[in-house]
């Protein structure tokens, strides 16, 4: 047999450099992107790190995060739903309608999370049993639940909720609004569960390869139909919280949230097809994208532009999970 | 021999510090055929996606005509006349066969304008050079996946390539088919096209082949002229060890009462108008084997609960279910190794452990928690026990070779010794080495008193391992043959819907 005497010569780096840039950005794009966001405001406007602002930016987060959590799960499984922010208007809403109408304030808001159960359960059985994509289902649930808020909105017309309703998102412990407490208990236990917990890991695996998870005796089904309740369990406790904040029924309550919501998950390393995501990231990334917000307002950037800067985000870091995902193909 | 077209020296491809080819120094001449051997996981896929500009080595040179290749891309090696066949199909599906043998319409423009005839009548020419008889304008949906496969190896054909690739083609083939494909390949040898052949068929290897080149581990061992070469020699070449002790019949080892473990009674799936029943019993190893389009698949799937069926029962150790999922079978003991380890069985994006996990979650669920102690011992033993080579945490099983993915689908599936395992092509694209591991494991399940329902594709393998073969053809069960009937010839004649003689 030949042999060789060579040089060797390292081969060009291109393609693998591209790669470890990706998976850079996978991992950490969300830390970078929220350093430049904090270091850039924080040199340019005395007043962004200031405690009134950034506890203001938590506490708007507090209220929210709840939504990005069940989107996660069902990212990770590989579904999407989209009709989160109508979910939040109608049980938010509806909520503080059954409070101004005198019905005790835990009455207000079970029926405030049945609600999102239900459109959650509708979401789950139609995409699981009639294999309907679940992008394009839930946009329809998205509508038909916007309609009916509206309707809800249009009964109270213009009035304000009851005093005991709004009262909810203020009340503090320790001189600390309550939500911000519960969000960093929730994103701490979730996070914990997620990564140790052993039924709970069954969604990576679903959202990785279902058949393969079908033949390995998870319960595809239940777990997809599971996920899509919790979404509209958790997407009506932050309306319901929210409502009470905004302190009458506004026809705006929630309106392009899950745009918001999908923007912060993707953000947050959650792949746009199934098998990855993090609670903490995802809720993190939500932090982000309120500071960016905050940023513009500050700089006085006109509201519309400011949803231009939102689809620009969205845009690049699908086309980097799309790349990521393409390369893993 | 005239100048090498493509020459490799001190190829080293790594994935992440992994490497999967080292050192390679390989090269190939216009006008021949040369052939590359290996067990899977010994580097051939990676040193032809090398080739093919998807991989870029992680060091040494490769040489075109003499040029040295700086861009690694599949656009590149395609400008540069480098045409691979894929291992999995990439037909497009809803397209007719003419528009997938022209996919940039080189044919059929006019005037900028589309000609329908033209682009027939040329994909209806390069259809003949492989003696397939089919319509052009038909959507590749329709045909056969031999055929499918067929059409892809033309479309690379018609790029006219200098050097042409084929990763196992012959694999989903029949055996005119693949008559028809080695005399392509021997025109286009004498055309001076280089085409490099990886096939797990040595038969076929030694027929058609001018050179071999034989890699173990990643590493080169040999590169032979093809004269006076035999199989067991190439083997023994590839394999590094001796395999004769590995053969052998099911049922012989296993002392106990041959109890019927699973059977199946007039299961019938939707549109099919034939029930069918088999019964298999301890320390058995029953095969079904069918033509393509003969059922098997479909009743592989049906008899574990992946495809719905309007009628039928199995019975599981006396057990009968009139209806059943694959959990339910599981947690009853019977298993299943799905036929396409891409498509089902494994999470390609996960390292070994998680895969390991999988199918285990509950049993390793301590206070709620994943018991990581458990699994790293559970990871350990698979690994020793069903000779993966793999490291558990930092490798995606995506990486492993072809036989180490199929040996870590068989350890998820075989967590606990089943009453019956049934399995889909078990030894699809594996090399001669896992092959030989993998019958043996199914036979000691067997001698162990477990019992195998064996659905493979592949004639030979079915004839070694089973003692009872039922043959199937247009979603029939025709005969049950047993013992000394069993014989190459008669599965086929039945298969195949010959007549049978005596």
């Amino acid at each position: 047999m030949a042999e060789f005497e060579i040089n060797v010569v390292e081969a060009p780096p291109k393609r693998s450099s591209g790669r470890a840039t990706l998976v850079f950005l996978r991992e950490y794009g969300i830390a970078v992107v929220a350093m430049l966001a904090l270091i850039f405001l924080s040199l340019f406007r005395a007043n962004f790190l200031s405690y009134q602002n950034i506890s203001s930016l938590l506490y708007g987060v507090s209220l929210d995060f709840y939504v990005v959590v069940g989107f996660t799960f069902l990212l990770i499984m590989g579904e999407v739903d989209l009709s989160v922010g109508s979910v939040y208007a109608l049980s938010g809403m509806t909520a503080g309608y059954l409070a101004t109408q005198g019905v005790p304030l835990w009455l207000c808001l079970v029926v405030g999370l049945a609600i999102g159960a239900a459109v959650g359960a509708i979401n789950g059985v139609l995409v699981v049993k009639l294999r309907i994509n679940s992008i394009i289902l839930t946009i329809g649930t998205l509508l038909a639940v916007r309609g009916l808020a509206d309707v809800v909105a249009a009964i109270m017309a213009g009035h304000r909720y009851s005093e005991n309703f709004r009262a909810v998102p203020h009340w503090r412990i320790f001189g600390v609004s309550w939500t911000i407490i519960v969000m960093f208990l929730t994103v701490g236990i979730l996070e914990f569960v997620l990564s140790r917990g052993a039924t709970v890991r069954a969604i990576y695996y679903i959202g990785q390869n279902p058949k393969s998870a079908f033949i390995h005796g998870m319960s595809v089904d239940r777990y997809r139909i599971g996920g899509f309740v919790l979404s509209g369990i958790l997407a009506a406790f932050a309306g319901f919280l929210v409502a009470g904040r905004v302190t009458i029924p506004d026809v705006n309550m929630g309106r392009q949230l899950e745009f918001n919501i999908l923007t912060a998950a993707v953000l947050g390393g959650a792949s746009l097809f199934g098998g990855r995501g993090r609670v903490l990231n995802s809720t993190i990334a939500l932090f982000v994208l309120a500071v960016i917000l905050n940023g513009l307002i500050m700089f006085g950037v006109e509201p519309a532009l400011q949803q231009v800067i939102v689809g620009a985000v969205l845009v690049s870091i699908v086309v980097v999970d799309t790349r990521i995902n393409h390369e893993e193909r | 021999m005239a100048a090498p077209i493509l020459e490799m020296r001190g190829i080293t491809k790594r994935f992440g510090s992994v490497p999967a080819i080292e050192d390679i120094a390989f090269e190939a001449a216009p006008g021949e055929v040369h052939a590359i051997l290996g067990e899977n996981g010994a580097g051939k896929s990676t040193l032809v996606k090398i080739i093919c500009g998807q991989y870029a080595p992680s060091k040494g040179q490769l040489f075109f005509d003499g040029k040295m290749v700086e861009t690694f891309s599949p656009h590149h090696a395609r400008q540069l006349g480098i045409a691979m066949v894929q291992q999995e199909l990439s037909v497009f599906d809803h397209l007719t066969v003419a528009e997938n043998l022209f996919p940039d319409h080189r044919f059929a423009r006019r005037g900028g304008w589309f000609s329908e005839r033209r682009l027939h009548s040329a994909a209806a020419e390069a259809c003949a050079q492989l003696n397939l008889e089919i319509d052009v304008g038909l959507p590749v949906s329709a045909l056969t996946p031999g055929q499918k496969q067929l059409i892809e190896i033309l479309r690379c054909v018609n790029a006219n390539p200098r050097v042409l690739i084929l990763d196992e083609p012959t694999s989903g083939l029949n055996s005119r088919e693949g008559g028809a494909l080695v005399a392509l390949l021997k025109t286009l040898r004498a055309n001076a096209v280089s085409i490099l052949y990886i096939s797990h068929r040595i038969p076929e290897v030694l027929a058609l082949s001018d050179r071999i080149t034989i890699l173990r581990d990643g590493r080169k061992r040999e590169t032979l002229v093809n004269r006076r070469l035999s199989e067991d020699m190439l083997i023994s070449l590839m394999v590094g060890r001796d395999l004769t002790g590995l053969r052998g019949k099911s049922g012989i080892g296993f002392q106990g009462v041959k109890s019927p473990a699973f059977e199946a009674k007039g299961l019938r799936g939707p549109g099919q108008h034939h029930a069918v029943s088999l019964a298999v019993s301890r320390g058995q190893i029953v095969g079904v084997f069918g033509l393509e389009g003969s059922g098997t698949f479909e009743l592989s799937q049906m008899l574990v609960g992946l495809l719905p069926r309007r009628s039928g029962t199995i019975e599981i150790e006396g057990r009968v279910l009139s209806s059943w999922t694959p959990r339910g079978l599981n947690e009853l003991g019977v298993t299943f190794l799905h036929a396409n380890r891409k498509e089902a069985g494994l999470y390609l994006n996960l390292d070994v452990s998680e895969n390991a996990a999988a199918p285990r979650l509950s049993e390793l669920s301590r206070w709620g928690l994943l018991d990581r102690g458990a699994l790293a011992e559970i990871v350990a033993g698979s690994i020793m026990k069903f000779g993966i080579k793999a490291r558990p945490r930092d490798q995606r099983v995506r990486h492993l070779s072809g036989g180490n993915q199929q040996k870590l689908m068989l350890s998820l599936a075989l967590k606990k010794a089943p009453v019956c395992f049934v399995v889909n092509e078990p030894t699809r694209g594996v090399d001669v080495g896992s092959k030989a591991e993998i019958h043996h494991l199914l036979r000691d399940l067997a001698a162990d008193g477990g019992s195998v329902l064996l659905f493979s594709s592949e004639l030979p393998e079915m004839i070694s391992l089973a003692s009872i073969i039922f043959v199937m053809r247009d979603g029939k069960l025709l005969s049950r043959l047993e013992g000394e009937e069993i014989t190459e010839e008669r599965v086929m004649a039945y298969a195949a819907g010959a007549r049978a003689d005596g």
